[in-house]
């Protein structure tokens, strides 16, 4: 086969192949649109489940409020830890074998399935540490889902700062601790703040590691840390493995595709931003 | 008088060794010029004097005194503040001038805006860049042309009032024009600062330079009085060198 052959039959691979990821994105997006659009309206945005069984009638506030929730304490607890270890690998380790035990650690945190994390936090959360069914316990469990998404993510734009730029800082007799609060972080910002809000989506959407551990069937709006959810996801999963409705089901889907579309647009947008501060 | 004392200094990266064996005294507020081929070790000498080597995976044996005491027995932070260094590529953080040059005082512990605009003021002065930035301390320091943000880099150097400062090739990557202006810039220092500076550039050395020293293969061949050496150079090596025979 000539070279010039097997160009065209490469290219023509990788076209039709991202035509086909396209159709096939575009296709679900248009398909939970068409069936989801009849039944959203600021009324089923903006009051509580009704009816018998609930959720065939009214709307989805309390698991709107109720996903948020989990998202911003997933993305708490993960970021504090993701940030701290990545700084740990990149600034203070100086074992090479501790840091491939560090990323083979985070590897496999990556590799474990979700609903083997919600056994593993309805028993250490809900049962030992008696947090019970809530929004604390489940906020932890995703954070640990979302821990190594965030953490490579950092180790990497950490890693990509400059040396020259932060010897400058040695130079000036200007501590270690200083040069990461005051130079490097701040340089980082952007990226960071991408990370975790592209792993607080991931969170977001995410419906095994919560069933065991915060979301139930029904519930008001959390006013505490230790009360249990409503969450999207498995309103989702209640609607439809129940047979309760379709309709609402395809509703809730396109309410939950719909945040996750903002808040991944809000990441990709910080994350060109950063490259076009660089 | 001496304000560094370098004596049978050995530095190595790994296996690989750097300076062999080098013995040599500074003298203050004068510039001495460290000149010789790429890779001799000129680098690694400045860099051992702030002990910024530690920070390159690199390490020396022998000894080093300033003002008559170890460099070993100040805190690593202490001697970096009072032996800054300026290196080859200029190396802005990408924040404002402002914040630039008041990075490292807000360390050191000052607080007072006043005193913070004073020093941006007055090492802006120094390095001749107020006038040139309009005043207009809140430009990002990454838009400064290549020479602006070299003496930005010497200026940020001078916030933390060093007093011996090491230029690791400061011009290599100017034009003319901006290496006239730090030259210039240099002379003027001699007289707060002590000022050691490795270059490539022989002129350069003839021009600026009280004393100039001359390494090779990481030995010190030849140290003299710059008109001495480039006029009556005692070594053959040096006499080379100075004519162009090594790179």
């Amino acid at each position: 086969m000539s070279e010039k052959t097997k160009d065209f039959i490469f290219k023509t691979w990788i076209i039709i192949s991202t035509v086909i990821v396209f159709t096939v994105v575009i296709y679900i997006f248009g398909y939970i649109f068409k069936n989801g659009i009849g039944s959203i309206n600021l009324e089923f945005i903006f009051s509580d489940p009704k009816g018998m069984p609930i959720g065939s009638e009214g709307g989805v506030f309390p698991a709107i409020v109720g996903s948020l929730f989990l998202m911003l304490i997933a993305c708490i607890f993960a970021s504090i830890l993701a940030i701290s270890t990545s700084i740990y690998t990149v600034f203070y380790c100086r074992s090479k074998r501790i840091e491939s035990i560090i990323h083979l650690i985070v590897q496999s945190m990556a590799g474990i399935p979700s609903i083997v994390l919600g056994l593993f936090g309805y028993t250490l959360l809900v049962l030992h540490l008696r947090l019970g069914r809530s929004l604390l316990s489940g906020g932890i469990t995703l954070g640990i889902m979302i821990f190594p998404y965030i953490e490579v993510r950092v180790e990497k734009t950490l890693r990509e700062v400059d040396k020259a730029i932060i010897g400058s800082s040695y130079a000036l007799g200007v501590s270690k601790a200083h040069t990461i609060s005051k130079l490097i972080l701040p340089l980082c910002k952007a990226d960071i703040i991408s990370a975790i809000t592209m792993a607080g989506g991931f969170a977001m959407g995410a419906s095994a590691p919560i069933i065991l551990t915060a979301a139930v069937i029904f519930a008001p709006i959390p006013k505490s840390l230790f009360a249990p959810v409503m969450a999207l996801p498995f309103h989702l999963y209640i609607l439809t493995g129940e047979g309760i409705s379709l309709e609402k089901a395809y509703g809730t889907a396109l309410v939950l595709i719909m945040i996750l579309l903002i808040i991944n647009i809000t990441s990709v947008v910080l994350n060109m931003k950063r490259r076009d501060d660089r | 008088m001496d304000i560094l004392k370098i004596n049978n200094l050995f530095a190595s990266y790994g296996d690989k060794e750097v300076l062999k064996d080098l013995s040599m005294n500074i003298k203050k507020n004068k510039i001495t010029a460290i000149i010789g081929p790429s890779g001799c070790g000129k680098s690694t000498l400045l860099t051992a004097l702030n002990l910024m080597i530690e920070e390159n995976g690199g390490n020396f044996a022998g000894e080093i005194l300033f003002k008559d005491k170890d460099i070993l027995s100040y805190e690593k932070n202490d001697i970096r503040r009072m032996i800054g260094i300026v290196f080859q590529k200029p190396t802005p953080f990408p924040f404002s001038i402002y914040k630039n040059l008041t990075y490292a005082p807000i360390y050191y512990g000052t607080k007072d805006k006043k005193e913070l605009n004073n020093i941006v003021k007055a090492t802006l002065k120094e390095a001749g860049l107020f006038h040139e930035i309009n005043e207009d301390l809140n430009m990002l320091a990454t838009k400064l042309s290549g020479g602006q943000q070299q003496r930005l880099c010497i200026a940020r150097a001078l916030t933390v009032k060093p007093e011996v400062l090491l230029l690791d090739e400061p011009c290599s990557a100017l034009d003319i024009k901006n290496t006239q202006n730090i030259e210039e810039m240099l002379l003027k220092f001699s007289q707060d600062y002590t000022i050691i500076i490795v270059t490539h550039n022989l002129a350069q050395a003839k021009r600026i330079s009280d004393y100039t020293a001359f390494i090779l293969d990481g030995e010190l061949i030849e140290y003299e009085e710059t008109e001495e050496m480039f006029t009556n150079p005692k070594d053959r090596r040096t006499k080379e060198y100075i004519e162009g025979i090594y790179g």
